[in-house]
């Protein structure tokens, strides 16, 4: 290996092979060097079978700058040696890298993009889990401010209901303590029932989901007493969080991911008790509204105007026919007229077209319907009754151009009139 | 110079028959590839060194299609010229 051949070993080796003296094979090699040499300089090339081509090649004479000084020199026209192997002895000295082949390159496989790709699939996998961890603690903060509102609101109806509650409720309440290792979280569990609003606002996002999974399961109770098939869920809620409990005390990284996935579920399941409940409420007040105003036979005309929340809603059903037998008003103007209203303070005739119509143009209407009471369009005096025409008798429609345009029109008539 | 003509030279020389030089031909060709192999360098005085030299992996591109190619590395085997040698040369290119 690495060893410099001299003529000697060459002709120890050849009359090893041949079986021809080491003199007479190192005389070969000598003639053959003088041969070889007399040859090429004669012949300018030298075929060796097995060897090789010895040749001498022309090089044209070219310029070229000095590298010191900068000069333009011109390198006159030389000889070189050239020697090529024979394929032979090509093939034999290149035996270690015979197995590979020329390969075309496609773009997309060359070698930086592989090397970046190798360096970053460890970094992947640990971007993979704190985005798992930012993405499941996104939600949370989203939900924040309602569970905010819900642990204002509910937090002391919930603390009620505990008290009345009978004592089964509490060891569960005990074991969701004991369970949870970040108790100082339910130290300000503890707090929040006294002071809601400020330890909300303070709380981390995994602490109000906390709250939200100790309110869900208090509502789960309480929606226990009220309706029989939340029981179930609520099983499955409690299910939940006792699984998840053992696997938070580990504090790994990925059980702590898990836990907070279970945490999120139970958050999630708690807010859409908390809406069933709030949507309940809401819908009982809607029906208990009514009631009452009905109760009350001269607010009748007033109570459809005046609720700002039934407000936004009137507005869609007064314009459908289907309502009309609704509208509590006499039943011969029933067919003519939507309503009757009484200006207040801050009134116009364009706010209540607006209402009514769904666009402001249709105060002409208004006026041109009431105008024995109304006068001047611009100052209605307040508690002026003015009657609401139904659309169909003007072609009042918000959407259609045309009925825009006439209304534009009429109006600056009855502008120009004054 | 070819083949023939270098071993009818050189039976002149060494006054052997052809077949004898032939076959020492042959065996010293044998036994440069087999050294060229152990990456043996083979020095013959005032005619130069056979060596193996490897080329490293490139990437050429065809400039006809512009496909691009991986060449892989290869070994060569490569005759460096004697200092003896290369100042005959210079004598040819002197003469002219």
């Amino acid at each position: 290996m690495n060893n410099r051949l001299t003529i000697q070993e060459i002709a120890t080796l050849l009359s090893v092979s041949t079986g021809k003296s080491t003199q007479d094979a190192e005389k070969f090699l000598r003639e053959f060097v003088a041969v070889v040499s007399v040859g090429v300089l004669s012949d300018r090339v030298v075929k060796i079978k097995g060897l090789g081509t010895l040749k001498i090649l022309l090089v044209e004479d070219r310029e070229s700058i000095h590298v010191n000084t900068g000069e333009r020199i011109l390198i006159p026209a030389h000889y070189k040696y050239s020697f090529i192997p024979d394929t032979e002895l090509k093939e034999l000295v290149n035996r270690p890298f015979s197995i590979f082949e020329t390969t075309e390159i496609n773009d997309s496989e060359s070698f930086p993009d592989l090397e970046v790709s190798l360096e970053d699939e460890p970094e992947s996998e640990s971007e993979s889990d704190d985005e798992a961890l930012v993405v499941s603690v996104g939600p949370s903060k989203e939900n924040k401010p309602e569970i905010q509102r819900a642990a204002e609101t509910s937090l002391d109806l919930l603390k009620e209901i505990l008290e009345e509650t009978p004592t089964d409720n509490n060891p569960v309440v005990e074991e969701e303590v004991t369970g949870n290792p970040l108790t100082d979280v339910l130290d300000n569990d503890a707090h929040v029932d006294n002071e809601p609003e400020e330890l909300n606002s303070v709380l981390p996002s995994n602490e109000s989901v906390d709250i939200a999974k100790v309110i869900s399961s208090y509502y789960g109770y309480e929606s226990e007493n009220q309706v029989s098939s939340s029981n179930t869920h609520m099983t499955s809620v409690k299910y939940n969080h006792y699984a998840a409990a053992p696997a938070k005390k580990k504090r790994r990284k990925r059980s702590f991911g898990k836990s907070l996935l279970y945490l999120l579920i139970i958050g999630a399941l708690g807010l859409f008790f908390l809406g069933l409940f709030f949507y309940f409420q809401s819908k009982e007040v809607k029906n208990i509204l009514p009631i009452m105003v009905e109760s009350v036979p001269q607010l009748e005309e007033i109570q459809i105007a005046t609720p700002d929340s039934i407000a936004k809603d009137s507005v869609q059903i007064k314009s459908s026919p289907e309502t009309l037998p609704i509208t509590p008003s006499t039943p011969s103007t029933a067919s003519l007229y939507l309503d009757t209203i009484v200006i207040k303070s801050g009134d116009r005739l364009t706010l209540v077209s607006q209402k009514y119509y769904g666009h402001k143009l249709f105060w002409v209407y208004l006026y041109l319907e009431n105008k024995d009471a109304i006068g001047n369009p611009n100052h209605v005096p307040i508690g002026t009754s003015i009657l609401i025409p139904i659309p169909q008798k003007y072609n009042i429609d918000a959407n259609q151009k045309v009925s825009l345009d006439k209304a534009a029109a009429l109006q600056t008539q009855i502008l120009n009139e004054e | 110079m070819k083949n023939k003509e270098l071993i009818t030279e050189l039976s002149n020389r060494l006054e052997w028959n052809s077949q004898e030089v032939t076959d020492m031909l042959d065996s010293f060709c044998s036994i440069v590839g087999t050294h060229l192999i152990e990456n043996d360098t083979i020095c013959l005085p005032d005619l130069g060194n056979f060596e193996v030299k490897k080329k490293a992996d490139r990437v050429s591109v065809n400039p006809v299609n512009g496909k691009r190619y991986l060449v892989p590395p290869k070994l060569v085997a490569v005759f460096k010229p004697s200092t003896a040698l290369k100042a005959k040369l210079k004598e040819i290119t002197d003469n002219e």
